[in-house]
């Protein structure tokens, strides 16, 4: 593997590996899904144009992929519990990210893991690639094979319901 | 409110629900709550990163390189 691919490669698999594990994979399956599409990436490499088109190919097999693993499962647990204490409102706003702010941060990152698990699979994707992993409209729509304008659509009731599930939360921040 | 948010809205609709905003409690504390969870996510995404992901990239070449010993034996 030339110096260049393997860049490719690295520049892309921590981001795909994270967007699986915050659609619902385990550590294992994600860790094993993503080898897979990254291995076919690889094998079809001559395809791609540019860098955009290929990562939203590569979210887009990997969430078709994890779709597919998830759907025979049963339903997700439910989110956190909403009269149990809140990390989010004690999370200090100063850069300094010493221990304590990493666990809230983790504590935080929980939280809006077990949101996520309770919406349905297309809103999930919406708010992960545009919200959580920075996508433009246009890349994500792309990444889930839809047209902008409904991906917009997704978007905006992804984020109401998550509005919604982490109500309590953003009660506590803006306190 | 989304495409608001996302400032993907033309300078019409912009201005007219900028209008609305200045009018409508309901709206701007909805505007608000959006914003604060953008807010949310995005430090969510940030300690994502910190968390340290598998060596993938290093799986995916010790397996590259085995299926290309394999194909050398065929």
């Amino acid at each position: 593997m030339v110096a260049d691919e393997a860049r490719l490669l690295e520049m892309h698999s921590d981001r795909v590996y994270r967007a699986l594990r915050r659609f619902g994979l385990d550590a294992d399956e994600a860790s094993e899904v993503a080898q897979e599409v990254f291995l076919r990436a690889w094998r079809g490499l001559d395809r791609f144009q540019g860098r955009s088109q290929l990562s939203t190919w590569l979210y887009r097999i990997a969430f078709n992929e994890a779709q597919r693993r998830l759907s025979r499962r049963r339903p997700p647990p439910v989110a956190a519990d909403p009269d149990g204490p809140d990390p989010i409102a004690a999370i200090p706003d100063s850069p300094d990210r010493g221990p304590d702010a990493r666990a809230l941060d983790r504590e935080l990152g929980e939280a809006v893991d077990a949101a996520l698990a309770r919406l349905p699979p297309d809103l999930r994707a919406a708010v992960i690639l545009r919200d959580l992993d920075g996508l433009s409209t246009d890349e994500a729509a792309a990444a889930v094979g839809v047209r902008p304008a409904a991906f917009k659509s997704r978007l905006h009731r992804g984020r109401m319901a998550m509005r919604e599930l982490l109500t309590p939360y953003l009660d506590a921040a803006n306190a | 409110m989304s495409r608001y948010l996302d400032d993907q809205l033309g300078t019409i609709l912009r201005r007219r629900l900028a209008h609305h905003l200045s009018e409508c409690q309901e709206c701007r504390a909805l505007l608000a709550s959006l914003q604060h969870l953008l807010g949310v996510l995005g430090r969510a995404a940030q300690a994502g990163a910190d968390e340290p992901a598998p060596p993938l990239a290093a799986a995916v070449r010790a397996r590259l390189h085995e299926h290309e010993h394999e194909h050398e034996h065929e």
